[in-house]
């Protein structure tokens, strides 16, 4: 069986976001692909929605969380739409990778592991909500 | 996330299994604490995890600053292929005392 699409509905709640990992399990193992597809799909949509929690809901809210799993024929297309405040997780600054240990900082290494796992990550403001897509190749070199 | 203690010789072997996500993170970080400092040497022996995030990086990079600081020896070992791969691309390679298992890791922190 091909799954060619998959929606999920999250709440902005971490203990929500687990059950995206059997799904994830499902559409990796459907679509074929690289050994570490589901690893990078896992990781990638780990910091994304992790992020959207702790960044877009300042305000106590019950807020929705939407990802959208495509397989098109040489990749992966994830689209995940939230309804919470105006949040650009590509604007936040690039990590400190070459520092020695003692001065290493801290963070900041979530987006960067997105950028580094996927082939390409875009963000738009689309009217009050946040709407970021990425795409991670099927090849079994990526 | 389950850990589990041992030691061997005078070095504190923590062996870790499950996901070490937001909430595993937390649990090895709580595991953890002034845990460190008992021994003069640890290997954080993560053959049994099979998924690192960003939580996970945050919580060895605060354990090797802490041994480092205090002048203890740290060795992590059993890593597998695509958690060598977020080290690589997190720039963490080059921080930390890798070894391929444990015996390695047990020697190099000896």
């Amino acid at each position: 069986m091909l799954i060619r699409e998959i929606d999920v509905r999250l709440k902005n709640d971490e203990s929500d976001k687990e059950q995206l990992v059997p799904v994830l399990e499902l559409f990796a193992e459907s679509a074929g692909g690289p050994a570490r597809l589901l690893f990078r799909l896992n990781l990638a949509l780990d910091e994304l929605i992790t992020n959207i929690i702790n960044y877009g809901y300042p305000e106590p809210k019950v807020g929705e969380i939407q990802v959208l799993l495509r397989r098109h024929a040489e990749q992966i297309e994830v689209i995940i739409v939230d309804d919470g405040v105006a949040f650009d997780p590509l604007s936040m600054p690039e990590p400190d990778l070459e520092s020695d240990l003692e001065d290493r900082a801290i963070g900041g290494l979530g987006v960067h592991l997105v950028r580094q796992l996927a082939d390409q990550v875009t963000y738009r403001r689309d009217g009050d909500h946040n709407r970021i897509e990425l795409r991670m190749g099927l090849a079994q070199a990526a | 996330m389950e850990v589990l203690n041992h030691i061997e010789g005078n070095v504190l072997v923590l062996e870790l299994k499950g996901r070490l996500d937001s909430t595993g993170a937390q649990a090895f970080d709580a595991a953890i604490a002034n845990r460190l400092e008992q021994q003069p040497a640890t290997v954080f022996d993560l053959t049994g995890v099979a998924y690192v995030s960003s939580a996970g990086l945050r919580v060895l990079l605060k354990a090797a600053k802490a041994a480092k600081s205090g002048g203890h020896k740290l060795a992590l070992c059993g890593l597998l292929p695509q958690i060598q791969e977020v080290f690589d691309i997190s720039g963490f390679t080059g921080l930390f005392r890798i070894e391929p298992d444990r015996a390695a890791a047990l020697q190099a922190v000896s």
